[in-house]
């Protein structure tokens, strides 16, 4: 593993070991937002999952339903009939803060209230089966708004905990590692200098213990 | 308006016995039904001698242009050889009042939907265009323009695009009373009246369906058919049971019986709609045995306009892979 570049100094163990605990702890809290993310995240797949096959569900009676009524009036009339809507829907986009990500809240407001008053056609020229796929269409509406919210929270979720992992990976195999090396490294070269120092100082000593036996002999 | 003699009608009549015989009959149909791609179903009609350009369009996809031109095709030759084609106006107004809605919507939408203006009506597009823009209408009946003005000004006030809708089927229904009775000719009026309990029938259960108040079924019912209002506004509220006793003794009993009981155990008015439109042909079928009148004209008109709607049944059914029993359970009786 490398090792940082740094002066072996006693000031630079101190910063470093500073820093190692700051990793250590760093590492530690990251790693628990993860899991976090990761246990809401699979909360959220499995609901979305079960949303979608829902809507996929009533989109194709939408659908079938659709392809009758089309079957039985002309593309002009069908076209006529619902060329101006009469129901009017505002939304309204909030976030959310989910484990430090703003996940979207979609609101909708419909204009009018009564589900009856959704049908912007004449009752003369069209058809019964119509009605039905309006009316299909109009219950579906909410389920995919909500479906669109939850799909763009599993994708910034989904984001985030890739970040979130990233970061302990980098934290765990490269600069815990390398503090950790860096210190042992620093260490070893602080010990390594007071050896020296030590041995040169009993060398120092027995030179002094000499010169004095040699003045005592004379 | 004189009523022609019914002599007039000899050449009429002797033309309308010559090509009913082109028809799809039911073999025909079957075998649309039957077909294993929408091309070979598309084949049948070209060679039933579809439209105009039945030998340029060459992708089954393309069969709405040529139900379209068939219909041109039926208006202009019916036109041609009846000796009051005026009469023939009352079919060909509800295209007109289709136009005066795309037109109205589009304005009041700030958009253009020329490309679903019907071409078949009675002013030509384009015109009744600039005279609602122009809110210049002593061109068209006073039935239309009323019915214009008033759509104009509920709008207006309201903001609601169905009232457009209301007020002009409304019309489009009245309008074609007029001129029936305008005919003097039994049958027309008979016709008419049928349109209008049949329409005020679907509207009445769709209406229910809604749980919409008495008061807005007041609003769309089309004054003038044999079923008293009454009728409808008390049965609103209460059971269907009742409402199929009520028509027991009209002519329409038998068959709303049927189609009501149908609905009640699917939710869907698919089979009603369909009994009604067969109730249609039964009705029009007696034209068959009337030697000289506009009556076998009618039926061909009707006859026509019933079997584009089986067409397009089978067509969209045959395009969209859907199974040959779901397109059977909607298809009318064909009227030879």
């Amino acid at each position: 593993m490398a090792i940082i570049r740094v002066n072996p100094t006693r000031m630079e163990l101190t910063r470093l070991k500073k820093r190692l605990v700051v990793a250590r702890r760093g590492h530690k809290l990251l790693k628990d937002k993860r899991d976090e993310l990761m246990r809401q995240f699979l909360d959220l797949v499995r609901k979305n999952k079960e949303l979608r096959e829902k809507v996929e569900e009533m989109l194709m009676k939408v659908h079938s339903n659709f392809l009758i009524a089309r079957a039985v009036m002309s593309s002009e009339i069908l076209e006529e009939a619902l060329m101006f809507p009469k129901q009017k829907v505002s939304l309204e986009v909030s976030t959310k803060n989910v484990m430090s990500v703003d996940v979207p809240v979609l609101d909708f407001k419909t204009q009018s209230d009564d589900q009856s008053n959704i049908y912007p056609y004449g009752f003369a020229n069209t058809s019964g089966e119509l009605d039905g796929a309006i009316a299909t269409l109009s219950e579906v509406l909410p389920h995919m708004l909500e479906l669109a919210q939850m799909e763009k929270s599993a994708q910034l979720l989904a984001e985030e905990i890739e970040k979130t992992r990233r970061r302990v990976n980098a934290l765990e195999y490269v600069l815990i590692p390398q503090l950790t090396e860096t210190i042992k490294y620093i260490t070893m070269k602080l010990d390594e200098n007071e050896r020296g120092n030590l041995t040169r100082l009993m060398k120092v000593k027995d030179m002094m213990i000499e010169q004095a036996r040699q003045a005592m002999a004379h | 308006m004189t009523v022609a003699n019914d002599i007039q009608y000899a050449y009429a009549v002797a033309r309308i016995r010559a090509i009913e015989r082109r028809l799809l009959d039911r073999g025909k149909i079957d075998r649309m039904v039957d077909a294993k791609s929408p091309e070979e179903a598309f084949k049948i009609l070209v060679d039933a001698d579809y439209g105009y350009s039945a030998g340029e369009v060459s992708s089954a996809f393309e069969y709405e242009t040529l139900l379209r031109e068939e219909q041109k095709k039926v208006y202009k030759l019916l036109k041609e050889i009846a000796p009051q084609p005026e009469i023939f106006n009352l079919f060909l107004e509800k295209n007109d009042f289709h136009n005066a809605k795309v037109i109205l919507k589009s304005e009041f939408l700030g958009r253009e939907f020329d490309d679903i203006l019907m071409d078949a009506g009675t002013i030509p597009a384009s015109k009744l265009k600039i005279m609602i823009k122009d809110r210049n209408m002593t061109g068209m009946p006073s039935t239309m323009r009323k019915a214009i003005e008033e759509s104009i000004d509920t709008f207006n006030r309201t903001g609601d695009p169905q009232s457009i809708d209301l007020i002009l089927d409304s019309a489009t229904y009245t309008h074609m009373k007029e001129i029936a009775e305008r005919s003097q000719v039994k049958f027309l009026m008979d016709l008419v009246k049928v349109f209008i309990d049949l329409t005020n029938i679907k509207t009445f259960l769709r209406v229910k369906r809604l749980k919409k108040s008495w008061d807005f079924l007041n609003k769309i019912l089309i004054p003038g058919g044999r079923i008293d209002f009454k009728v409808f506004i008390e049965y609103l509220e209460t059971p269907l049971e009742g409402f199929i006793e009520a028509l027991k003794y009209t002519p329409y009993g038998a068959f709303c019986e049927e189609g009501i009981i149908d609905y009640q155990n699917t939710g869907s008015l698919t089979k009603l709609e369909k009994l009604t439109d067969n109730y249609v042909i039964q009705f029009i079928k007696k034209a068959k045995y009337v030697a000289f009148g506009i009556e076998p004209l009618v039926a061909y008109l009707m006859a026509k306009e019933n079997e584009i709607k089986i067409v397009r049944i089978i067509m969209v059914g045959k395009i969209n892979n859907i199974s040959n029993e779901i397109i059977r359970e909607r298809l009318r009786e064909a009227y030879v």
